[in-house]
């Protein structure tokens, strides 16, 4: 005979458990997403300790190995180790992605705040600026941005900075004007709050999620535009090792050597499906949709 | 542009009863929003004043100008609003044409505002404790320690059990009483002189509403602090404002000693607004209440005359040639209409 209370207990029981498994769901593609950048972190920032051999290190008699114990992602045309290669590259594609996404995500959130904040003329200056970013295709722009400062990574940084916080901005200012009208807004200019004060340390912890959610996409999107400006022989330029390079190196031997491109192909496919884990796990948490600007 | 505001002349209102004691001094303010059809007349030369230490309740229905009053004392109209005219006086400067340093200076240090609803008005991403602090950094320069230190002190100064561990709750984890209990912690904490209350209990309970109420003239007692308490419901003015004016559409209609209105009510919307208030009554099994008939006239579109003759029981042909500036009817007891005297004299 159930009494009354363990009916009561059994299904407070129940309850939890159906919230636990909610909260473990959300939990696990954060953390299946930290983990796997969590390894290509230490991959990039231990580089020199784990890579077998220098990146460059050329044996035009070990050419075109297959994947082995001694060279785990086999050889390429030069005799390289791609393995180490890809290493390196890891090292320079997660600082690129983290740069190139992070610089214009503040640039853009403090131009989209000001714009959202004060409207008028700033508003206006700031916007249509940012609608003749966002109005050329992305990577057309870059790819423009990379040709007058000259190929290499220099010409790609500059380029994803002065093209990629138009998005933020446009993001920032969306949430922005539905902050302002906030009465904690008001309340803290009743409070006698300097407008530095109210936008920096009040408005600005609003804004910060969806950006750093959109930023985990982002991320993903710039180490893409790296890699295929590399492809296309404007980005990083050879030797220096970059998996879209090295994607691009070995493609012309996909027949035979099929090792030398699809496997740092891989690579980047894991550091991309890492940052969208950890990015669907961060808008869970924030209860809120990714929602990109266009 | 049916509604350009009447010529003013500041002195139209009642002189105040003596300037040197008044804290703050509201003359002729006018506030206006441009709107699609005209200009929305939201402040219509309204005049008052508060002396330090008392409390000062303005009641009138909802669009009837007390909020954008008490938002027009801070400086904080909302935007294509303005102030047309009018002077506020604080401690003898006029804060309308103050600087905006000098307005950042008032703004919660000497006046402080208590929002309608606490749990918009608390910023979510902040404990209760920081917020609290945060004016004392900014005002007082506190160091981050004693700031804490102190806004502890203060959450357990308004009620609050355990103001330590409460200091780190956030906004959404404390309840509505205890909201409004942090958000009057807020406003307290750099000992303002004026306290201006925007329908402080309108979204609690009445138990609750009491308790709030009586928080905020213990803590005047206790610090001296003048307060306006604005609000729809005359009942909760009744019971802890000093003195009490009455708005209607923009106008200040009538204004008086608290007593003195309930007692000889001057203005036909007072006693329509005290007749409308329900009354408990156990003997008599149902009273109807009596409502004002009719609406609130926009903004907008106020024609000229006594705003509230169209819904008054006494209106006449002459109530459009009445200019709402306060006419003196008895000592501090002021009315816009010029017929109360002889229409109301039978009631009260």
């Amino acid at each position: 005979m159930a009494t009354r209370q363990e009916l009561v207990l059994t299904g407070a029981r129940a309850l939890r458990r159906q919230v636990d498994r909610q909260r473990r769901w959300s939990s696990a593609t954060l953390w299946t997403g930290v983990a796997i950048i969590g390894i290509a972190v230490v991959a990039g920032v231990f580089t020199s300790f784990l890579a077998p051999s220098p990146p460059n290190q050329q044996n035009l008699l070990a050419a075109f190995q297959a994947p082995s114990g001694s060279h785990l992602f086999g050889t390429d045309a030069y005799g390289r180790d791609v393995f180490s290669r890809t290493l390196y590259a890891i090292h320079v594609d997660l600082i690129f992605g983290i740069v190139g996404t992070y610089v214009p995500m503040v640039i853009g959130m403090v131009l989209g705040a000001i714009a959202g904040f004060y409207r008028g003329w700033r508003d206006s200056l700031i916007m249509r600026l940012a609608d003749v970013t966002i109005a050329l295709p992305f990577i057309v722009l870059v790819l423009a941005i990379v040709a007058i400062v000259g190929p290499g990574l220099k010409g790609v940084y500059i380029g994803i900075i002065v093209v990629s916080w138009a998005l933020y901005a446009r993001l920032t200012r969306a949430e922005m004007l539905v902050l302002r009208e906030q009465q904690f807004m008001m309340a803290s200019r009743a409070l006698g709050y300097s407008t530095p004060r109210i936008l920096f340390r009040h408005a600005l912890p609003h804004l910060i999620r969806p950006n750093l959610v959109f930023s985990m996409a982002d991320i993903v999107l710039n180490i893409l535009v790296l890699a295929s400006l590399s492809f296309l022989g404007v980005g990083v330029q050879p030797p220096t090792p970059e998996l879209g390079a090295i994607v691009a190196d070995g493609q012309q031997y996909l027949l035979t050597a099929w090792w030398i491109t699809t496997l740092p192909g891989l690579v980047l496919v894991f550091i991309g499906v890492g940052f969208s884990l950890i990015g669907d796990g961060l808008a869970d948490r924030f209860g809120r949709r990714l929602e990109l600007p266009r | 542009m049916t509604n350009v505001p009447e010529p003013l002349s500041p002195m139209a209102a009642a002189p105040p009863d003596s300037p040197d004691e008044s804290l703050l001094d509201i003359r002729g303010l006018t506030v206006a929003f441009p709107t699609r059809s005209g200009l929305a007349v939201a402040v219509n030369d309204v005049s008052l004043s508060v002396a330090a230490g008392e409390t000062k309740g303005i009641v009138g229905e909802s669009g009837s100008g007390k909020t954008m009053m008490c938002r027009a004392v801070l400086g904080l109209i909302p935007q294509p609003g303005a102030i047309l005219a009018g002077e506020i006086l604080w401690k003898g400067q006029d804060l309308v044409t103050a600087s905006k340093r000098d307005m950042r200076r008032v703004r919660g240090s000497q006046i402080a505002m208590i929002f309608q609803d606490p749990a918009s008005a608390l910023d979510p991403v902040f404990t209760v404790g920081d917020q609290i602090a945060e004016p004392l950094r900014v005002h007082r320069n506190m160091s981050r320690k004693s700031a804490q230190k102190e806004a502890i002190d203060l959450l357990g100064h308004v009620g609050i059990p355990s103001a330590r561990e409460r200091s780190h709750s956030y906004p959404h984890e404390l309840s509505g009483g205890m909201r409004q209990r942090a958000m009057i912690a807020i406003a307290i904490a750099c000992r303002p002189d004026l306290i201006l209350a925007d329908e402080p209990t309108t979204n609690l309970d009445v138990t609750i509403q009491d308790q709030i109420l009586g928080l905020l003239s213990d803590l005047q007692r206790e610090f001296g602090m003048a307060i306006v308490l604005v609000s729809h419901d005359l009942g909760v003015v009744a019971q802890n404002a000093d003195d009490v004016a009455v708005m209607y559409a923009g106008y200040a209609v009538e204004s008086a000693p608290t007593k003195l209105l309930f007692s000889s009510t001057r203005h036909p919307y007072t006693a329509g607004l005290i007749k409308a208030l329900p009354t408990v009554n156990i003997d008599a099994q149902r009273t109807m209440l009596s409502p004002i008939p009719g609406q609130p006239p926009a903004l907008d579109h106020l024609g000229s005359g006594c705003p509230f003759a169209p819904r008054c029981q006494y209106s006449a042909e002459r109530c459009l040639q009445v200019d709402m500036s306060l006419v003196r009817v008895a000592d501090q007891h002021d009315t816009a209409c010029p017929f109360a005297l002889e229409v109301m004299s039978g009631d009260g």
